[in-house]
């Protein structure tokens, strides 16, 4: 599954064992992408686990993407020069460099000298790519007059929230979106959809697997989490189908504009 | 989950050190030592009112966090309290920030922490201000609110008043008190100019923002 990732954030496993386990599960279900970040604690185990099952299954690292954030607080720290982090995180996950490195939240006093930093990496090949979270388009709109736009913007999306206006501005400029919480942690108004129930048996899929293949047919590529194999097994299974039109315009007809995380809170004056 | 955890602790640590006065009031009275059961009565009057003050400012803010379902609303209050009859209709879903002698530095401040939570492009923010209050300092009422982001505290050196924020009643007896009665709820607002830093955030982010002063030397409350 190429359009898929696996991510390691709040709500998957923390410890090695348990870890290694779903890790393993995504690789066999052919998952590739994997991403962490400083605050999820999952960086040293997500390295080591991908280190055993990379050499267990013959997977070589050109067929793996791994990224990886800077948090707020390693922004603060540092005033922005983050590379002693990235050198660290890159020692945490075995790794030589990193397919993409993100700022997790544009926190605006240390965006600047953050994003600046981000490009010398870059430039140098410690990341391949370089991306920004929890965006919107005027913070792109600035960045795009100041020096230039991410390869990679991962914004929180789902049926409740579609962030249209994100999605177009990303289309047009060729930049990557990736989707964190992209099921919306199953709230009770996906899970109880009617629309979604009937495509679901439209399409012989759960209400899980269709929402993550409306997020790959409307051109984002969902990062999903799991504590449990057979559900990671269950999500790989997407692509012995797709959505028709009408059906991609009822999953987005859900939209309500409910974001679980408010980008004000963690990112103030955003 | 650690967070409940420790709020779990938190409170049977309270409940415990109540019940141990209680036990001490009681003896005392027993024993006809009116000085001892007069301090327990005193001190467990004083953890109840801090218990109390401490849950009201943290459930205010609880709204903000991941779980919660309060989202897009229609008008967000900040600042000083206030009558809200002329603030919005009855049909606007409203969410109140306010604490006694909030100073519009403070209230800013927690703008930038909340006005996520507004309905894009039709919220409205209601900015209260005390007539001729223009402090910029922060006070332990603001904590919940600022705390919501973990460099906030670290950036704007609020490290102390953090500490503070979990004894209001010993650090900020007055306005403890003024919070727990709910004084100056009914005090009418009139419309004032916005100061400018606010208005051009507000207009950058497309949010329509009013502010209103309140005067607290005339006497309409009632």
């Amino acid at each position: 599954m190429k359009e898929l990732y696996f991510g390691t954030g709040a709500s998957s496993c923390k410890t090695y064992e348990d870890l290694r386990q779903v890790i393993d599960a995504a690789v066999t279900g052919g998952i590739r992408r994997f991403d962490t970040a400083p605050s999820y604690g999952t960086e040293e185990v997500l390295g080591k686990a991908l280190y055993e099952l990379s050499q267990r299954y013959g997977v070589s690292r050109d067929d793996l993407w791994v990224q990886t954030k800077i948090d707020p607080w390693q922004m603060q720290e540092k005033n922005g020069d983050i590379r002693e982090y990235v050198e660290i995180v890159l020692k945490k996950l075995r790794l030589d460099y990193l397919n993409a490195l993100l700022i997790h939240w544009p926190v605006p006093e240390y965006f600047d000298n953050t994003w600046d930093a981000f490009i010398q990496l870059r430039d140098v090949g410690l990341a391949k790519e370089i991306g920004v979270c929890n965006v919107r388009v005027r913070q792109l709109n600035r960045m795009q007059k100041r020096t230039e736009l991410p390869q990679i913007v991962q914004i929180e999306r789902n049926p409740l929230r579609t962030c249209e206006g994100e999605l177009e501005f990303c289309r047009d400029n060729h930049i990557e979106v990736q989707a964190y919480s992209p099921l919306c942690k199953m709230d009770d108004r996906i899970k109880n959809s009617e629309a979604l129930k009937v495509i679901a048996e439209q399409t012989g899929k759960n209400i899980g697997q269709v929402v993550l293949r409306w997020h790959i047919d409307t051109g984002v590529y969902p990062i999903f989490t799991s504590k449990k194999c057979s559900r990671i097994r269950e999500y790989c299974e997407l692509d012995d189908f797709s959505l028709i039109e009408e059906q991609i315009s009822q999953i987005s007809a859900l939209n309500a504009n409910y974001k679980m995380y408010l980008e004000s809170c963690i990112c103030p004056g955003f | 989950m650690s967070r409940i955890l420790i709020k779990i602790k938190n409170h049977k640590k309270k409940l415990c050190l109540i019940l141990v006065l209680i036990i001490i009031l009681v003896c005392g009275i027993v024993m006809t030592n009116y000085y001892l059961a007069g301090f327990a009565l005193i001190a467990t009057l004083g953890l109840m009112i801090n218990f109390l003050t401490v849950k009201k400012m943290q459930s205010g803010a609880s709204v903000f966090y991941a779980g919660s379902k309060i989202r897009n609303i229609d008008t967000l209050i900040i600042g000083e309290p206030c009558s809200l009859d002329e603030l919005a209709s009855d049909k606007d879903i409203v969410l109140q920030i306010t604490a006694p002698g909030r100073s519009p530095g403070a209230s800013y401040e927690i703008l930038r922490h909340t006005f996520g939570i507004l309905d894009e492009g039709c919220g409205e923010v209601v900015l209260v201000v005390k007539k001729g209050n223009a402090e910029t300092g922060f006070s332990l009422f603001d904590i919940p609110y600022l705390q919501l982001s973990p460099i906030s505290v670290k950036r704007l050196g609020l490290e102390g008043l953090q500490k503070k924020s979990k004894l209001p009643l010993v650090f900020a007896p007055i306005r403890t008190m003024q919070m727990l009665l709910s004084v100056g709820k009914n005090k009418k607002p009139r419309e004032t100019v916005v100061p400018q830093e606010m208005l051009k955030f507000c207009q950058e982010r497309n949010i329509t923002i009013r502010c209103m002063a309140v005067d607290w030397n005339r006497s309409e409350e009632g």
